[in-house]
């Protein structure tokens, strides 16, 4: 009995002690902060990113047009009603999120992953499992994370977000490691589904240190008497520098020894017997275009690989990405009916086969190259985009524009209105511009232009 | 006087309350990020530390032995505790609004905080005096304090230094924790 007794003595006294101290220390606390935290959900889950409901409050009393950050609030009618009483006039903005990644099951494996189905665990270890740096885990954190269940996971691994449900609050946008989700005015009707700003430029590299030393190349670049055509004759370098000149990575340079030049002259030789072409093993690329052109014929390139490539010139969507991108300069248009026409220059890297945005051109090596463990140039996901920029031409109304930090076209969502003819859609070849709640994966479609 | 000061550096160095004995580690990393911070909750943890000594010792020994209820020490404790910290926390509140922001959901937390609940219990157990109770949780106190004191120091620090990307956040802290503690089991080799 006594027992029982102390502990509800005890307990008296603080409950007295307690009351007392918070009638005397009590704070007089904004009457509309009060009454916002009395409509708020009074959780605390944290989906807004404030630490607490009291905390959202009071930043949602200076500021009204954050109420959607609080889905559970947004998407009860009641409560958003009651708050525009509290403020008078309109509160929140409806936002909606979408997933800018057109990859999923298109996207390639950088290594098979298994352990917990996570994007923020996953993407700890190596930036996470996609062969694309920008790529969606698919392991659905935004699923989990989102208060209103507006995102389920797509058959496609990407992430659905109904737009009904979704109120902009941002924290899947939070929550999602690759940063591939974003909040965009709820008017807005289309979005680019891409996030990978890649100009090949890595992959380039890998394809160059790749076939470093497994070509050839061999030159006569002195002048020397040799036996030729049934006589002695001087053969070698005449030091026409032609080659300097083709030569598309500058692998080539022309030098002179500095024992027999004085410094007065430096500038004023260029061809001389004194000098000597010297060529670069790191940079030569060994594309040919030297050997092509020396009138002495005594460059003598071997090629890493040798292949074939094809082109469907239908499929060709006249975007010039092969043409400017190419690193030996191997394409160009003919003057007759634009159409692309290979040299016989090409190294066979695939570059032009990647940043075609219709899947035009196809590079093929031999079956004996391939053996060489030669890193091509692949896109590591079907749907990247190829920043063929056809969307910005396309556009009537001006509202895409080439964002040169992120090598991707960014919508102006302010002029990107009223508009009836959504020809952004239909000029991207992969889909990657979609419409806002049809986000559906399409294929590529096989593009055939009309000339 | 001897005493009281061995009973002091005993609950502060060598049985210091999150490097050695692993109690309320919460806090530990969870206020650890910036060295004011960890300052104040270091601060308001020891006050509650002694606060909640004080009264302890005293139910402890005119309510509990008299009566012969001692089995009721764990609930009174925590009965204890936990006003306490209601009652530190109105007058945060009332007093800096921004330390009340800064430690936020720790401060509740201190009520679960189980050194401050170590502390009651070791001083009932050990059947310390009345200054030797003050002594020891004042020193359980300031070990909390130097504890998070060095260890925000650390943890500012490796914010700014060349982390590996998955060790980045808290697998470094836990690491760095683990070796911070290693180095207070030297103190074990004290004399007192």
């Amino acid at each position: 009995m006594i027992e029982i007794f102390t502990i509800v003595a005890i307990g008296f006294i603080f409950a007295l002690a307690l009351s007392i101290a918070a009638d005397r220390l009590k704070i007089v606390m904004d009457e509309k902060v009060e009454k916002t935290i009395e409509i708020l959900p009074g959780s605390n889950c944290g989906a807004c990113g404030f630490s607490g409901c009291s905390a959202f409050a009071e930043t949602l009393v200076k500021d009204p047009s954050l109420a959607n950050k609080c889905a559970q609030t947004y998407t009860d009618e009641e409560k958003v009603e009651a708050l525009a009483d509290l403020f008078g006039g309109e509160i929140g903005k409806k936002q909606k999120a979408v997933v800018l990644c057109n990859g999923g099951i298109n996207c390639t494996d950088k290594f098979e992953y298994d352990g917990e189905r996570s994007c923020s665990i996953a993407a700890n270890i190596y930036k996470g499992n996609k062969a694309c740096d920008y790529g969606c885990l698919g392991f659905g954190d935004c699923v989990k994370v989102c208060p209103t269940l507006a995102i389920k996971m797509g058959d496609e691994g990407i992430p659905l977000i109904d737009l009904d449900k979704c109120t902009g609050c941002g924290a899947c946008v939070d929550i999602c490691p690759k940063k591939i989700i974003l909040i965009i005015p709820e008017e807005a009707p289309v979005f680019v589904a891409c996030n990978n700003p890649t100009l090949w430029d890595d992959d380039l590299d890998a394809f160059f240190s790749s076939i470093h030393g497994k070509g050839k190349f061999t030159a006569i670049l002195d002048r020397i008497e040799a036996y030729k055509d049934k006589r002695y004759q001087m053969i070698g370098c005449t030091r026409c520098l032609k080659c300097i000149d083709i030569c598309p990575r500058d692998a080539l340079e022309f030098t002179i020894s500095e024992k027999t030049l004085s410094t007065t002259d430096v500038y004023k030789i260029t061809k001389t017997d004194q000098g000597r072409i010297r060529w670069s093993d790191d940079l030569c690329v060994y594309c040919k275009r030297c050997e092509k052109i020396c009138p002495e014929s005594v460059i003598y390139v071997e090629k890493p690989l040798n292949g074939s490539f094809n082109i469907v010139q239908d499929k060709c969507v006249e975007c010039e990405n092969c043409i400017n991108l190419c690193p030996v300069r191997n394409l160009s248009f003919t003057d007759d009916d634009k159409k692309i026409f290979f040299d016989e220059f090409c190294i066979y890297c695939g570059f032009c086969e990647a940043v075609c945005p219709t899947s035009a051109i196809t590079v093929e090596i031999s079956a004996e190259d391939k053996l060489k463990r030669i890193k091509r140039i692949k896109n590591s996901c079907s749907n990247i985009c190829r920043k063929c920029k056809l969307c910005i031409n396309a556009c009537d109304k001006n509202a895409i524009h080439w964002d040169e930090e992120q090598n991707l076209p960014k919508i102006d969502y302010e002029r990107c209105t009223d508009c009836l003819s959504r020809a952004c859609i239909d000029s991207c070849p992969l889909h990657i511009i979609k419409i806002i709640g049809e986000e559906k994966v399409k294929s590529p479609i096989l593009m055939t232009t009309t000339r | 006087m001897n005493e009281l000061l061995a009973l002091f550096l005993k609950y502060a160095l060598v049985n210091n309350f999150i490097l050695v004995m692993f109690l309320g580690l919460c806090p530990f990393f969870g206020v650890s990020k910036r060295l004011s911070d960890a300052i104040r909750m270091g601060l308001s943890v020891t006050f509650v530390m002694v606060a909640s000594a004080i009264i302890t010792w005293l139910i402890a020994n005119f309510i509990l032995i008299p009566f012969n209820i001692e089995f009721m020490e764990n609930v009174v404790f925590i009965l204890v505790i936990a006003s306490f910290v209601q009652l530190l926390e109105m007058i945060i509140r009332k007093t800096s609004i921004g330390l009340y922001r800064t430690l936020g959901i720790y401060l509740p937390l201190i009520t679960t905080n189980c050194a401050v609940l170590g502390i009651a219990e070791i001083n009932y157990t050990n059947g310390f005096s009345f200054l030797g109770s003050i002594a020891s949780s004042l020193g359980g106190g300031v070990g909390f304090i130097l504890a998070l004191v060095i260890m925000s120091g650390l943890r500012e620090r490796l914010e700014i230094s060349d982390v590996p990307e998955s060790l980045k956040g808290l697998p470094i802290a836990f690491i760095t924790a683990s070796l911070l503690s290693l180095s207070f089991l030297t103190f074990g080799g004290l004399r007192i």
